[in-house]
């Protein structure tokens, strides 16, 4: 193989690309446990059920998003502006509140 | 439509594939079925019965025709049709890139290797979500969405193309009424009211809290991985690594090279639909979840650029690699489950009472094993998990294990070697302090 016809960086890409290669060679052992869910079922034993989960973060950034769409719309008007940020602080709290004690889903352990 | 030379290599494709993943397809029932799944599509196609949430008819009604006129075992009549789809996948696959490294990134990853040798829903939902951006490429807009409605018939998991599917159409101009097409799949839920009956699996009874109960009943797993304490989130992150990295292999930095060349030609439309799968996996509260990164192969694969030769030959090799790796690994009765665990497990029912009650712990394809085994025998054995989802659910399993006890038919599952699921039905006589424990009850 002539790799001298290769530039720069084809060659740092050939690279990576060999290192990515021997990574699923090494990884394949580990892959087995996740794809034939050797581990799972003695998984359903550590499941966390916690309210600070990623569906809970979610819903207060987005309201924060749409809080924040709502208010760029009224860049010259600063009371109402200033209004809205108001609100917008008051769904955060009161989403947060509201589904603080929620589970994700009742698991038994 | 006749078949014209030009496509006798995508179907060559598509049949080596199939040759590939059909020699390591499961003859008899295993465990490694996303649980349960396997033992209860078989009930499903024997006895038109309900599979589990969301109900999957359309994937029903097809196994029920399958399964009578496929020759072999009822579980390698429907594993099978799995390898039939994910072959059909990889010929599509080249047919839409002509460059034989798409398909072969595809069935070189090993998530795809071991969904598609054994009864599982996710190699025709995979075709049918490549089909669908198949239709959209070649500016078939209605019948994108026509098959994500057949998708959308067997599995939830088509429901992520339709809100990037209808921005694309949206902010091209395109006929924004296509999308109600998806609703075709609606009709074919009808099945689960025609089909339940006693004695009820999955819905307990026959009214409408019940059937709510079981449409919701995996809502809650949408995005309730928890955040903090961080052990199942450090858990997720390296399962998806691993997963990803083992799967792609060297394929990956062109992957992103892909990817990065299609956002800067305003293409987004793939690089959107190969993240979305991989973030719902992500956020997934049960682990259970990786079969869902089957699209994220076929549109990672599809995101491929070519690069100089050298590059190719390193992917080449890297998947000729990973194809004999896995042929090792997955190969179900040989290296993988060698014994059949679940087939095994259902053949010791047949020495136990038929109203025998059988503690299985965690073991869900015990569980799918015993349901199947009542259906086929006429017998009323119950298995009791240390699982609930209500407070109903554990007392009905509390009440069982004091028939068990009473009657003097209560046995245990108990595990004789657990790295190859091995278990042994044996009688068990516990104290009700044993029992609150094992059921978690304080």
């Amino acid at each position: 193989m002539n790799f001298s016809a290769l530039n720069k960086n084809e060659l740092i890409l050939t690279v990576v690309a060999g290192v990515f290669a021997i990574v699923a060679i090494v990884l394949s052992e580990a892959a087995q446990d996740v794809n034939a869910a050797f581990a799972e079922a003695d998984r359903w034993r550590h499941v966390i059920v916690s309210n600070k989960s990623f569906l809970f973060f979610f819903n207060l950034v987005i309201v924060g998003v749409a809080g924040g769409a709502i208010g760029s719309r009224y860049k010259e008007r600063k009371r109402v502006r200033f209004g809205i940020m108001i609100a917008t602080w008051g769904v955060i709290w009161l989403v947060g509140f509201a589904t603080f004690g929620v589970t994700p889903v009742p698991v038994g352990n | 439509m006749t078949l014209s030379t030009r496509q006798l290599p995508y179907i060559g494709v598509a049949i080596l594939a199939f040759i590939y993943l059909a020699s390591l397809t499961g003859q008899h029932m295993t465990w490694v079925n996303a649980d349960h799944d396997g033992t209860n599509y078989i009930i499903s196609a024997k006895y038109l019965r309900l599979s589990h949430p969301t109900g999957a008819p359309l994937f029903n009604l097809m196994n029920a025709g399958l399964i009578r006129i496929t020759p072999g075992s009822d579980y390698f009549a429907l594993a099978i049709w799995s390898a039939v789809f994910s072959g059909l996948t990889a010929g599509l696959l080249f047919k839409m890139t002509r460059n034989l490294l798409v398909p072969g990134v595809f069935i070189g990853s090993a998530t795809v290797v071991s969904q598609s040798t054994i009864v599982e829903a996710y190699a025709i939902v995979t075709f049918l979500m490549v089909l669908a951006y198949y239709f959209h490429t070649k500016d078939m807009h209605r019948a994108k969405y026509v098959v994500l409605s057949i998708g959308l018939a067997i599995h939830h998991l088509p429901i992520l193309l339709v809100p990037p599917f209808f921005a694309w159409d949206y902010l091209n101009g395109k006929d924004k009424r296509n999308v109600l097409f998806v609703l075709l799949a609606l009709p074919w839920y009808l099945y689960v009211p025609i089909f339940n009956r006693e004695p009820y699996i999955w819905i307990k009874g026959n009214y409408f809290k019940a059937y709510l109960d079981y449409f919701a009943a995996q809502g809650g797993l949408l995005g309730g991985l928890a955040i903090w304490p961080a052990d199942n989130l450090l858990m997720r992150m390296k399962d998806i690594s691993i997963i990803t990295l083992a799967g792609f292999g060297a394929a990956i930095p062109f992957i992103f090279l892909g990817m990065r060349q299609r956002f800067k030609d305003k293409d987004w439309l793939l690089p959107i639909i190969f993240v979305i799968p991989a973030a719902y996996y992500f956020t997934m509260l049960t682990s259970n979840a990786y079969i869902y990164m089957l699209p994220v192969f076929a549109y990672g694969s599809l995101l491929l650029t070519g690069g100089k030769i050298y590059s190719r030959i390193i992917i080449a090799v890297g998947i000729v690699t990973l194809l004999i790796t896995n042929a090792q690994a997955y190969d179900i009765g040989n290296n993988l489950d060698p014994s059949y665990a679940s087939q095994r497990f259902y053949d010791q029912l047949e020495e136990l009472p038929d109203n025998a009650v059988v503690y299985t712990d965690l073991n869900g394809w015990e569980r799918g094993a015993i349901w199947l085994y009542n259906e086929d025998s006429g017998s009323n054995q119950r298995s009791v998990s240390k699982l609930w989802i209500s407070e109903r659910d554990r007392d009905q399993r509390i009440r069982d294990i004091h028939y068990g006890l009473s009657n003097g038919v209560l046995y245990r599952s108990v595990d004789i070697d657990q790295t190859i699921k091995h278990s042994h039905i044996e009688p068990w006589d516990p104290t009700l302090e044993e029992v609150d424990e094992l059921l978690g009850i304080e």
